[in-house]
């Protein structure tokens, strides 16, 4: 009992390196990347052609988050033409940059928009 | 004549705020009372309590609006390229009960909290 216990912490701690390991992006390389998300992403209050609603906020957005929505594009369990061809175009590492540079960009004091 | 302007552009204003307050469905108090289960992982504050959930306070309105429609749909197993619609284990689960009021009510709340989200207008290299 107090075996298996010990086994499974010993697992969440691994998982929970293992997550933090994982996210090695370079946020110096991804600055160069975000060049073409800056067409729709960068201009405030910019809107979809159809249907119409606003482009998200990106900038700030965690980082794990960027990394598994950029592959639900590329898997298609997203559904937005202009972005399933972006992702599509990135590689892994790319995906990893852009996530890591992206979420280095939250101010430390929250703000109102 | 100098009087007539005045009351045009005045009336022209009100005509503006009035569209503008109508086109925002959402109440974001009422938000606020619906948004317990989002905040197990959204957080109480809105910006995820882990970087594998999304921020969400600040972020435009309607753009959570429209993504909580297509969890909705993506819980219905749509298929039709004509329906937007996003997968996800978590999230087709957590949309499929909410009614279109309650939807603009969320996104009122969570769009209205102070966050860390911004455009990306000025962040690139050499970009303004």
């Amino acid at each position: 009992m107090i075996r298996s216990m010990l086994t499974v912490a010993l697992m969440a701690g691994f998982v929970c390196f293992a997550s933090t390991a994982f996210a090695k992006g370079d946020p110096a390389k991804g600055k160069l990347e975000v060049y073409s998300c800056h067409g729709c992403h960068g201009i405030p209050g910019y809107e979809t052609m159809y249907p119409e609603y606003h482009v998200p906020r990106i900038a700030g957005q965690n980082e794990q988050y960027i990394i598994d929505a950029l592959n639900e594009y590329k898997s298609g369990a997203r559904d937005f033409p202009t972005m399933n061809a972006q992702a599509n175009s990135l590689t892994e590492e790319q995906i990893e940059n852009i996530a890591a540079y992206l979420s280095s960009l939250a101010p430390k004091q929250l703000q109102k928009n | 004549m100098q009087q007539r302007t005045i009351i045009v552009s005045l009336l022209a204003a009100a005509l503006v705020l009035g569209f503008g307050t109508a086109s925002a469905k959402g109440n974001a108090a009422a938000g606020k009372t619906k948004a317990a289960a989002c905040e197990a992982c959204h957080g109480t504050d809105g910006n995820g309590i882990a970087p594998n959930y999304p921020a969400l306070a600040g972020q435009y309105q309607d753009y959570l609006v429209e993504v909580l429609h297509e969890y909705q749909a993506g819980g219905r197993g749509h298929s039709s390229p004509a329906i937007r619609r996003r997968l996800n284990a978590i999230m087709n689960g957590m949309a499929a009960p909410l009614s279109d009021q309650d939807i603009e009510d969320l996104a009122a709340y969570f769009s209205s909290l102070p966050g860390k989200l911004s455009d990306l207008h000025g962040k690139v290299n050499g970009g303004d």
